[in-house]
């Protein structure tokens, strides 16, 4: 890694440590919208992963990371499935309905 | 009338019929010759005789020379000098029929009487009313004055306060830059101002909030250097408190908006202000979003919780909940004037509260977003090479920009896609560092717009799919970084992507 001043590394620590201090805020953030998934099409739910996914990473929580790339392709196959179910019932309630 | 109503010798007379014991009432019903049908009551109370089919001339002589078809009333009559009578004559010349109704006088006059005394009653009643009234009105436009003065005086005093309290925090901020924020000294000295300073604002405003004299004024505002004054404002509160204090945002689709900074930053600061108060352990939690513009905040805490029936009256101006509980101390105008300022500023205060769990403040205001194609690019020294960063994640964006700054670049942050494409113009950045995946933008499309302005991308994203790294270079960007890169990596990349 490239060699970072002391100010600079000083305030990457400050970030780091307002970053972990966040994060019962981004679990509770991330309990609502699993709640309300069903109100929207649960990209938003996606994206808030993705950006812990991104942001854990750079500042040393790998683990965080890991986990959350993880979570985020569940999400992302199993909206593609809802996605795919929800094609699929309009393609059947348009016909019964035509 | 059914003819067995009134029998010979009065004792049928009905129950709805009785009149007061006093008046002693005879009531005679007679045919057209006025000979007796029958009666109710008692005649001999009027030293009367009656009999069925006795003219009533022979035994009521003021009856003489009337007939049974006129209606008569004598109000006041003495029968052989006997008590005074009244006497009604009702004809009924349809059915050939008259009623004579006798009543004992003096007890007409008695109840006159009272009538009367009960109208001058009333009528001194009603004088009283009305001197009353006239009382409380001069008493009420007193008020209104005393009110006023009061206000006058209090805006006044808190003027003349609030100047040299603004001078001890200018101190205070002169002695932190020698001893440091740390110094136990110098964060009581900003605490007890700050504190002052606020009861001095609220009392100002609550002075215009009175008058309604409150109009905002908007200008640019950057949401998160407000914020973060915001947080270094009450930091040391929660430190001494050994609270947990955050701020942080939600998303935000626009960091400069247009509102009134003065006004916004005092609901927020009383809200955080009342959670730091009232909470004894736990956390302070405070977020913020701008987006559609709108900006929204919410204050959780971990405090006593309010219960439903305080909850309109915490609303009310010089109201607050102390109790043996807790310790804290205020004016109680916090509330009432934050209300009243999200209301000018186009938004509504809500409370969401369990008992014994803690509480949640939080608005709503106007908020449009400006776009920063007018906010100068920072300046670039000499050797210093400007880079813009597109990344919509606070915590991403503030790394990079202590990373890059400290690589030797001069970054300018945009939030979105939409701003990077306007801060482009006008800045001419060397490279761009792009995020992948935005919310307004696509990725493809940001690159692909960059790059066919002659400016190289760099795009970053979590996600190591192949279709995402295809989609990017497809699209023209120089490198493609996945979250978390090295340090070293993004260092090359930067200057390959600069050089070639």
């Amino acid at each position: 890694m490239a060699d970072l001043s002391d100010k600079a590394q000083a305030l990457l620590e400050a970030q780091r440590t307002r970053y972990l201090a966040s994060f019962g805020e981004k679990a509770a953030n991330l309990r609502n919208l699993w709640k309300t998934r069903g109100e929207s099409d649960g990209l938003e739910l996606i994206d808030a992963v993705h950006r812990i996914a991104g942001s854990a990473g750079l500042h040393g929580q790998d683990e965080v990371r890991q986990l959350a790339a993880q979570c985020e392709q569940v999400l992302k196959d199993s909206e593609a499935e809802a996605d795919a179910q929800r094609q699929a019932l309009a393609a059947l309630v348009k016909r019964l309905e035509a | 009338m059914d003819d067995s109503v009134l029998s010979g010798g009065g004792s049928a007379l009905p129950a709805s019929l009785e009149l007061s014991d006093l008046a002693e009432p005879l009531l005679v019903r007679t045919d057209a010759a006025f000979r007796v049908l029958d009666w109710a009551g008692d005649p001999a109370v009027y030293d009367f005789s009656l009999e069925a089919g006795q003219d009533i001339r022979a035994a009521m002589k003021f009856l003489v020379g009337l007939d049974g078809f006129e209606s008569v009333t004598f109000p006041m009559l003495w029968v052989d000098g006997n008590r005074p009578i009244h006497v009604s004559v009702m004809a009924q010349p349809q059915l050939g029929q008259a009623y004579v109704l006798l009543s004992d006088a003096n007890a007409t006059d008695m109840a006159d009487l009272n009538l009367r005394r009960q109208v001058e009653k009333n009528e001194i009643v009603e004088y009283r009313v009305s001197q009353l009234e006239t009382e409380l009105e001069t008493a009420k436009k007193e008020a209104a004055q005393a009110s006023e003065l009061k206000s006058r005086f209090i805006a006044g005093m808190s003027h003349e306060f609030r100047t040299p309290v603004t001078s001890v925090l200018g101190y205070v901020d002169l002695l932190e830059k020698d001893y440091g924020r740390d110094d136990r000294r110098l964060q009581g000295i900003r605490r007890s101002a700050t504190h002052l300073l606020s009861l001095v604002e609220n009392l100002l405003e609550h002075g215009r909030v009175v008058a309604d004299r409150i109009e905002p004024v908007e200008e640019e505002v950057n949401l998160r250097r407000l914020f973060e004054s915001i947080y270094m404002m009450f930091e040391p509160l929660a430190q001494q408190k050994e609270l947990g204090f955050e701020i942080s945002d939600q998303g935000c689709a626009c960091e400069e908006i247009r509102t009134d900074p003065v006004r916004l930053r005092q609901i927020i600061v009383n809200l955080i202000s009342n959670a730091l108060r009232y909470t004894e352990s736990g956390t302070v939690a405070v977020t913020w979003s701008q987006g559609n513009d709108r900006l929204r905040v919410a204050v959780a805490d971990t405090g006593p919780g309010i219960p439903e029936d305080k909850r309109r009256q915490i609303f009310q101006a010089f109201s607050s909940l102390e109790d043996e509980h807790t310790r804290a101390k205020g004016l109680g105008l916090g509330l009432s004037i934050s209300q009243h300022l999200a209301d000018v500023l186009g938004g509504d205060i809500e409370l969401r509260s369990t008992v014994g769990e803690g509480s949640v403040f939080s608005f709503e205001v106007r908020a449009p977003g400006v776009l920063a194609v007018n906010v100068a690019p920072p300046e670039v020294q000499a050797g210093q090479r400007r880079i813009l960063v597109v990344e919509d994640d606070m915590d991403v964006r503030e790394f990079l920009a202590v990373i890059l700054a400290d690589l030797g670049y001069a970054p300018t942050l945009a939030i979105n896609g939409q701003q990077a494409l306007d801060k482009l113009a006008s800045m001419s950045p060397s490279v761009v560092l792009s995020d992948f995946h935005l919310n307004d933008i696509s990725g493809e499309k940001l690159i692909h717009d960059i790059c066919a302005a002659g400016t190289p991308v760099i795009a970053m994203s979590a996600s190591n799919a192949e279709a995402d790294r295809n989609a990017a270079f497809e699209a023209g960007c120089s490198a493609y970084l996945v979250k978390p890169f090295d340090l070293d990596v993004l260092s090359r990349e930067l200057e390959r992507a600069m050089h070639g």
